[in-house]
């Protein structure tokens, strides 16, 4: 019943797709106006003096030679600008101690919260602000929360400029029955209408196309049979579309999908942990062992990629080490009535079994990612946040790679041009090298030396507009979450 | 059970699952039935050597993967899912299941699945071009081609119709990369708007900046891969650029080849706006039919080093322009080459009666008056103009390469045929460069061009599993090409001799 009505709202929607103007979304309630921190006028060329420019590609950062942006792409990053007419340009000159670097990915930027006793929704009017406000120009929302036409429509706003926020490469709903509306289903066997057990190969491939065809860039798998993640994933490849997937992980009875065989079934890239968590717990899986190098080896074998969300598993524990996670307030960001009820509630203590599964997966990481490392899985490592205030939680996944050994440059590149790879946008973004798309972000201090450096944003630009980080923050001081009791089910919508 | 395709085209099985063995059986005559029985498309299976979601294996031969500048036997590729799942044959027999195994003979190469990204799909049937989106599709995936940028459409609903049927795998076809129609007035309703300044009420004059933006928007939410400008003007141009890199989508123009006298934009202009790539010619034509570009002056280095710094695409469309200089060469045994006459047999007998009522060839609008301007268009747009631009970009591209821009050059017909792309790399190659270059050009360097080169584009674990085999060594000639015998479309196997019969006797109207 339920399914049907959906479907229904689907092929209305995606008809309405040719009806080019309006289609009934609503102005944001409280939308943050398009030219906050905006320091450019669409048309207007750039240019970036000083400072120093680490490109994404090198290994070191090197001293800014001068970088020319016209048109929305890098025309020059080499230097060299006198040959340039550059009337009318907006120039910008960084101080010595001002970094350069690539617009950072977010390869599991779920854009859902729930703040006052909410349902889980997609925040999509300020979320997508926090993220540019931290060098993030790129976002993969890893599974929508329904109805997944909201995010959709989120990325259309934002892409015509009626938005602020980075660039969404849309994931659709998730493929398989882990959705909101059946908490019930923990593993593929348990029935959700909205991917019942019966579904079949052709609603399957409909559905991949069904969703491509309205901008899906690629797809979320969790919890689906390991025959239907066969037809998604031969699905989406016609389609031109990569795969992704958590997968495997939640009731731990090795009934899901398994990692080995998803691979070899011909999905792209894999979330969260890199090898089954049945056999991490089991300590069948620990670095030097032979099982140990098969697994890597199945990653490098078939360039499959690897988001180790290691902030998510890693907070707690990093957190009683004393690593300097807390470095901004979150409380800065909700309104007023969210912090309140958040002063109200005991400190994050995590429920119990999870925060336990968590602290073991991350122990487990700080040994097994950095052998991962070390094995030359660095080419194949994305960064992914799937936790704490969305949009704002990327330099902490960065700084957690860090405390586990990985040297500041690779995990540079694995927030920037290793998740241009994994979502195939590449050739267009992901470095800074000319002729590319000019996303950016600019730093106060040294990267390339650590990574706590792009807490400390100057500037953000993506598509060649450019924004004070500091004024964009500001927008969002005090927004997120309902205003009060009465307008939750409001907030809900947003 | 296992099937085995040896390299003489017969069939054999292995092991035992008589329905297997019925189905490989049923594959030849099957399609006869089907393409004598449906009327107006290809049914889906034509030629079809694989059912959806079956793995295939791929032994023997030679492998050219795109990436090394040489071919290599081939070690064993194994494509799951759509996708190349293994490729250098470190996969045990227990990898392989029940895929089908193609066991290629030792003159046999396997290359990456070729770009045409200049592929407009109108044939010249009647008095008008109009695109054709039924046979067209199959016959470029017959010819190797696995993914063909429109360039500019007549019939952009038609075309995204098109690409959702192929989508869908309701229809055979090269995948689809839309353009949508012309950005710009070069649109088939106004055919006398030769430049940018002539009025057309499909791109009327004075657009504000946001009706443009408005209309790269619409176009881009629809999912087209690439915007294709036509006649823009300059503000128009930057304005299309900078708001087709919001919705991370290229683009590519013909500049500047109309009037031959500076109006339009100037290709250098266009690429300091941002412009990805640029179609037919690396330097204006005006200065180019004025002598002053010539090969080895400073002001030609300066217009080839603009391609390289800047990291912008070129597609030269090489054979439509050098096509005259090509055939009168004695060295080129033009025999080897597609003849246009070739193609008679896809089309119906009607449409065949209308083309030679046209004309052979696909040019030639009937126009009632000609004035002494059109003379002029035409000698510039004619094999005169064409020949003086060939002579100017062969050089141009052989400096391209020299400066270390032969990952630029891309390859595009600007035909409807399919068969083009074979003549499209004899150009390339008779211009001078090399074989792998070239192979290079109408595969990686298409998908990067497009923006897919991370998924498209060459034969490695990991991509999307499109590659063309063919016998000979098209590292030694580039005409290898036009000997296809297997073509694979994210995993998807075609036999080559069966998708071309199918389409025999199909293009155009049956009757008035």
């Amino acid at each position: 019943m339920l399914i049907r009505a959906r479907m229904i709202a689907l092929i209305v929607w995606t008809a309405s797709i040719g009806n080019q103007g309006g289609w009934g979304v609503p102005p944001l309630w409280g939308q943050v106006p398009v030219d906050t921190g905006r320091l450019t006028q669409p048309g207007q060329a750039v240019v970036i003096r000083g400072g120093w420019l680490f490109d994404g590609v090198g290994e070191f950062r090197i001293p800014n030679e001068g970088i020319l942006v016209r048109g929305g792409k890098l025309i020059e990053v080499r230097g060299g600008l006198d040959a340039y007419d550059l009337q009318g340009a907006h120039v910008v000159d960084l101080a010595d101690e001002e970094t350069i670097i690539p617009g950072l990915f977010d390869l599991h930027a779920h854009y859902r919260m729930s703040l006052a006793g909410s349902e889980s929704v997609d925040e999509l009017t300020y979320v997508p602000v926090l993220h540019l406000a931290h060098g993030v120009t790129s976002t993969y929302p890893a599974g929508a929360t329904e109805p997944a036409e909201r995010l959709m429509q989120a990325r259309w706003r934002i892409d015509r400029g009626e938005q602020l926020g980075p660039r969404i490469f849309s994931s659709g709903p998730y493929f398989g029955n882990a959705r909101n509306e059946c908490p019930g289903a923990l593993t593929y066997r348990d029935d959700c209408e909205l991917w019942p057990n019966d579904i079949t190969e052709d609603e399957i491939r409909r559905r991949v196309r069904a969703w491509t065809h309205a901008g899906m860039k690629s797809v979320k798998i969790k919890q689906s049979s390991p025959e239907e993640l066969s037809v998604i994933v031969d699905e989406a490849h016609r389609l031109g579309l990569s795969t992704t997937g958590h997968i495997y992980s939640y009731d731990n009875r090795s009934d899901d999908v398994e990692y080995r065989d998803a691979i070899l079934r011909g999905i792209d890239r894999i979330e969260h942990t890199f090898v089954p968590p049945t056999i991490l717990f089991a300590g069948s899986a620990e670095p030097g062992t032979p099982a140990f190098d098969a697994w890597v080896r199945l990653y490098l074998d078939h360039n499959v990629y690897y988001d180790s969300t290691s902030l998510l598993f890693g907070r707690a524990t990093l957190l009683q080490e004393g690593v300097d996670l807390n470095w901004f307030d979150r409380d800065r960001y909700y309104t007023p009535y969210v912090r309140r009820l958040r002063a109200e509630q005991a400190p994050e203590a995590g429920g119990g079994g999870e925060a336990d599964a968590y602290a073991k997966i991350f122990a487990y990481q700080r040994r097994a990612v950095k052998a991962f490392y070390d094995m030359g899985g660095g080419r194949l490592m994305t960064t992914g946040t799937d936790t704490g205030l969305r949009g704002a939680e990327l330099p902490g996944e960065l700084l957690t790679l860090q405390e586990i050994g990985i040297p500041p440059v690779a995990v540079l590149k694995a927030a920037t041009i290793n998740g241009a790879r994994a979502l195939w946008v590449s050739d267009q973004l992901g470095s800074l090298e000319n002729g590319k798309l000019a996303d950016l972000y600019v730093v106060y201090g040294d990267p390339t030396a650590d990574v706590r450096a792009t807490r400390h944003g100057r500037y953000v630009m993506k598509a060649g507009q450019l924004y004070d980080v500091e004024v964009l923050r500001r927008a969002v001081e005090g927004r997120i979450g309902p205003e009060s009791a009465d307008v939750v089910d409001r907030w809900q919508g947003n | 059970m296992r099937t085995l395709w040896t390299g003489a085209g017969t069939y054999m099985t292995r092991a035992s699952s008589s329905r297997r063995v019925v189905r490989t059986a049923w594959i030849g005559p099957g399609l006869l039935l089907c393409a004598s029985s449906l009327w107006g498309q290809a049914p889906a299976d034509s030629g079809l050597l694989t059912e959806p979601g079956r793995a295939v294996v791929i032994r023997g031969g030679w492998l050219f993967d795109g990436v090394a500048d040489s071919r290599s036997p081939n070690e064993g590729i194994l494509i799951r899912g759509g996708k190349f799942l293994d490729v250098g044959g470190g996969f045990g027999d227990e990898d392989v299941g029940d895929a089908l195994v193609i066991v290629l003979e030792d003159d046999e190469t396997i290359m990456p699945g070729m770009f045409d990204l200049h592929a407009h799909h109108r044939v010249g049937i009647g008095p008008d071009d109009r695109e054709d989106t039924r046979w067209v599709p199959v016959l470029q995936l017959a010819n190797g081609v696995t993914s063909a940028y429109t360039a500019g459409e007549l019939d952009p609903e038609g075309m995204m119709d098109a690409r959702r049927r192929i989508d869908s795998g309701e229809q055979v076809g090269a995948r689809v990369f839309l353009s949508g129609p012309y950005f710009g007035n070069a649109r088939n309703q106004c055919p006398q708007a030769r430049t940018h300044r002539d009025s057309c009420e499909h791109w009327p004059e004075g657009m504000t900046d946001q009706e443009i933006r408005d209309r790269v928007d619409a176009w881009a939410l629809r999912g087209i891969a690439s915007i294709k400008a036509k006649q823009a003007s300059p503000r128009e141009l930057a304005i299309i650029i900078e708001q087709a890199h919001r919705h991370g989508i290229t683009v590519t123009a013909h500049l500047h080849n109309y009037e031959g006298r500076g109006t339009d934009v100037s290709v250098r202009d266009a690429i300091l706006m941002g412009i990805d790539r640029v179609e037919h010619s690396l330097i204006d034509q005006d200065l180019i039919l004025a002598g002053e570009a010539e090969p080895g002056t400073l002001e030609f280095e300066r217009w080839i080093r603009l391609f390289v710094d800047h990291n912008v695409y070129f597609d030269g469309t090489n054979w439509l322009y050098g096509r005259a200089v090509i055939e009168a060469d004695p060295e080129v045994d033009t025999d080897r080459l597609m003849d246009d006459a070739e193609l008679d047999r896809f089309f119906t007998p009607y449409a065949l009666s209308l083309r030679s009522e046209r004309g052979r060839g696909d040019g030639g609008r009937s126009r009632n008056e000609v004035t002494e301007q059109e003379r002029e268009w035409d000698r510039i747009n004619g094999t005169e103009g064409y020949t003086a631009v060939f002579n100017n970009k062969a050089p141009g591209l052989r400096r391209l390469h020299e400066l270390g821009g032969g990952n630029l050059i891309t390859t595009g017909t600007d035909h409807w045929s399919g068969f083009r792309i074979h003549n499209e790399l004899f150009a390339l190659s008779y211009i001078g460069l090399p074989p792998d270059i070239v192979l290079k050009a109408a595969t990686i360097n298409g998908a990067r061009a497009l923006g897919v080169g991370d998924w498209l584009g060459t034969i490695e674990t990991g991509k999307v599993a499109d590659l063309y085999i063919v016998r000979g060594n098209p590292l030694e000639d580039v005409l290898t090409t036009r000997n296809g015998r297997l073509v694979m479309k994210a995993g998807q196997l075609y036999d080559v001799a069966a998708l071309l019969r199918a389409s025999e006797g199909k293009l155009g109207p049956t009757a008035p």
